[in-house]
């Protein structure tokens, strides 16, 4: 079986032809259809222990970080009407204008 | 990101990869690294070539077989699903079988003869060549010709992609027993031509 072996290799590419082909074979797998959903996916496949860790950790902060900035604006909103409140006796009150008004 | 993620499974190649690490680059290629692919492609691509030779015309024909080969597995690489006992070789040498069996019954029509080709295939002359390598290129290239077409099939992927007996009988749909069986029978007749070729 060796001689077989060794007269093919004598039908392996040469360093050129290689070279030639390889662009083309690059630029096919660059336009690869990547689709979102298939490369998270694959970035699980590709290992899910450590990866899995890093996505779930991602999914956290992208599901969160809009929740959280909404829940800090309702906490915020309770002090900053409190503040609102505290100012309000500074100004005269429209309704009071109009009693003196018809004291007058 | 993906990128980012994609730079974890970028390390020194090995001269002879496994079957593990080579599915670790199918995996990083998958989700963007670039030397990942290339180096699938460096790998495979001599052995892919082989094995095409044998079943095309011309080394014109065989350039083009494994490109489009290449340019298919690359660009679909979403489409390998791994399973044990089949490596990824086994599925480019399954595209690059197909892509040939298209090719030759496209040039069936167009050409005169297969003895016409041939000819034309022993007369080119790759560098890089000793004399001694040319006459076995010549007289396995006219070995592999008169072969019939499953033979041929099986001797192209056994010796030329390097696949196992089992493998390439997962390939070309028969017994394993039987691959080597027709693998020794045309190392032999091989012997026997190049015996006869000698001065």
């Amino acid at each position: 079986m060796k001689p077989m072996q060794q007269a093919f290799t004598t039908l392996s590419p040469s360093k050129e032809t290689v070279e030639a082909m390889a662009p083309n074979a690059m630029a096919a797998w660059q336009a690869r259809p990547r689709a979102l959903w298939r490369e998270w996916l694959d970035v699980l496949w590709a290992a899910p222990l450590r990866n899995g860790a890093w996505v779930a950790a991602a999914t956290l902060v992208l599901f969160f970080s809009p929740l959280g900035s909404l829940l800090s604006a309702l906490l915020s909103m309770p002090k900053s009407e409190a503040m609102h409140a505290e100012r309000l006796p500074d100004r005269p009150h429209p309704s009071s204008n109009s009693k003196m008004a018809s004291r007058h | 990101m993906f990128v980012f993620f994609a730079t974890f499974y970028t390390s020194e190649p090995a001269n002879n990869p496994g079957e593990e690490e080579i599915q670790q680059w199918v995996r990083a290629a998958r989700v963007g690294n670039a030397r990942a692919a290339r180096r699938l492609y460096d790998v495979h691509v001599a052995r892919v070539f082989r094995a095409v030779r044998g079943l095309c015309n011309s080394e014109a024909e065989a350039e083009d077989v494994t490109q489009d080969t290449f340019i298919d597995a690359l660009g679909h690489l979403n489409r390998y699903a791994p399973e044990k006992g089949k490596p990824f070789m086994l599925w480019l040498a399954t595209l690059a079988l197909n892509r040939a069996r298209k090719r030759h019954l496209g040039n069936k029509r167009e050409t005169a003869t297969d003895d016409a080709q041939l000819h034309l295939a022993l007369e080119a002359k790759p560098g890089g060549l000793s004399e001694e390598a040319l006459i076995r290129r010549r007289t396995l290239l006219t070995l592999l010709a008169t072969l019939p077409e499953r033979d041929r099939r099986v001797v192209s992927l056994y010796f030329g992609a390097e696949l196992s007996a089992d493998e390439v009988a997962q390939a070309v749909g028969t017994s394993a027993a039987n691959v080597r069986k027709i693998c020794e029978r045309q190392a032999a007749n091989l012997r026997e031509q190049w015996k006869g070729s000698e001065p």
